[in-house]
């Protein structure tokens, strides 16, 4: 990393004032008490909880879709979409959270994945739909869009708060954006679960009861991050 | 299940690992991480409140909410953008909360808070050298004094301020300027 001294010559700076002898035994006293209570879980640790907190609810959705319809397709689609979920859950949680603040992957890489896996998810979406209707259409006949978009929110939300409750206090640096790619995790976890339950495959479908809510999450987890990710 | 701990000495210690021998219970480790830590930040509080009881309630808060979250520190994380982090997001709650803004420069061109009170100086050019970084830009004060007065890398500062590392180090040069500028004035005079 470069240093602003390497280009500027130093100019004759005071020495850094010290507090008052009372504040400093303050502080020590406040801080050396419950010090046996202090230990958290370490950075692997809480990303192995954030995946099992989306991989409950990728399952659940999983064995509902099984539960509706147990052919052979079922499973097989479940299972490709279960593992390309967690490839892509692994990837993001190590970019974006596992490694300390300070040393985590550039902060323009981060915004690129928060806002370029929910477009990536669309193209999926867009990729995977059988056919379109006209929008009004979707609008006259689709009764079953907003129960699978509440769904979606209900499960994301169980994912994305199991990820940024893990996550806590972790982030003084960049909690919003690290709350991001939480809610990020927990939206696709919902969004793909709610793909192996829900037979629709109509575009507009699958875009604002599915694909939306991924934004949603995000948006959602910068906000709520600011709050619980800094310390 | 404790964080893997250095044995080496608290003086040869790095701030990191002193922080995860804080963080396991090593109250000695504390105590050497305040004495190397405290000054850095306290300076930097000082010259985000510029006034000293502010700053040094504002350094007994920060200091509060690490011990609250030294369990969820991650081992390898610089501790002191860490620390200023902390530090720099209680002050802009409590202006937010209290609606206390800093003080700009006053009629006569004096700052309100008396700087013989903030700090020992030194000598007068130190002392012209703190006018005029109080007299910069709040973006600019606050970019110069992470990299140059607190000795964070154009990174570090960068992800403290929420801006990119071009941006900042554009901001230190451009402050850095009028710095040199009112300087030159100052040593005419």
């Amino acid at each position: 990393m470069t240093s602003a001294r390497d280009s500027f010559p130093d100019l004759p700076w005071a020495e850094p004032p010290v507090p008052r002898p009372e504040v400093s035994q303050a502080i020590h006293t406040a801080c050396s008490k419950d010090l046996e209570r202090g230990r958290g879980l370490g950075a692997w640790q809480r990303a192995l909880l954030s995946v099992l907190a989306s991989g409950a609810v990728v399952s659940v959705m999983f064995a509902l879709g099984l539960a509706q319809s147990p052919e052979d397709g079922t499973l097989r689609a479940g299972l490709v979409a279960a593992a390309g979920w967690g490839i892509v859950h692994a990837a993001v949680l190590v970019v974006g959270l596992v490694r300390p603040p300070g040393r985590r992957g550039s902060r323009e890489l981060r915004i690129a994945i928060a806002v370029g896996l929910p477009l990536l998810f669309f193209l999926y979406l867009t990729l995977s739909a059988h056919h379109t209707l006209p929008f009004a259409r979707f609008l006259r006949e689709d009764t079953h869009a907003p129960t699978c978009g509440l769904f979606t929110l209900l499960f994301g939300a169980a994912a994305a708060g199991g990820t940024l409750l893990v996550w806590r206090r972790t982030d003084p640096l960049t909690p919003g954006l690290s709350g991001a790619l939480a809610g990020l995790c927990g939206g696709l976890a919902g969004a793909t679960g709610i793909g192996m339950a829900c037979p629709t495959h109509e575009a507009w479908h699958l875009w604002l009861a599915h694909g939306s809510t991924v934004l949603v999450f995000v948006a959602a987890g910068w906000l709520v991050g600011r709050k619980w990710l800094a310390p | 299940m404790g964080l893997p701990v250095s044995r080496a000495p608290v003086d040869s210690a790095t701030l990191e690992d002193l922080m995860v021998r804080y963080v396991n219970g090593d109250v000695a480790a504390f105590d050497a991480l305040y004495q190397r830590a405290a000054p850095k930040l306290f300076g930097y509080i000082l010259r985000l409140t510029r006034n000293r009881e502010r700053a040094e309630d504002l350094l007994q808060v920060t200091f509060a909410k690490v011990h609250r979250a030294r369990g969820s520190y991650l081992t390898g994380a610089p501790v002191i953008p860490w620390f200023i982090a902390i530090a720099r997001r209680s002050f802009l709650d409590e202006r937010r909360s209290a609606k206390v803004r800093t003080e700009d420069l006053s009629h006569d061109g004096t700052l309100p808070e008396p700087r013989g009170e903030d700090a020992d100086l030194g000598s007068d050019m130190a002392e012209a050298l703190e006018r005029a970084l109080d007299s910069l830009p709040e973006a600019y004060r606050e970019a110069i004094v992470l990299t140059k007065v607190t000795g964070l890398s154009i990174a570090e500062a960068a992800e403290i301020l929420g801006a990119t590392p071009t941006a900042v180090k554009l901001r230190v040069h451009r402050g850095y300027q009028q710095l040199r500028e009112q300087l030159d004035r100052y040593k005419r005079k």
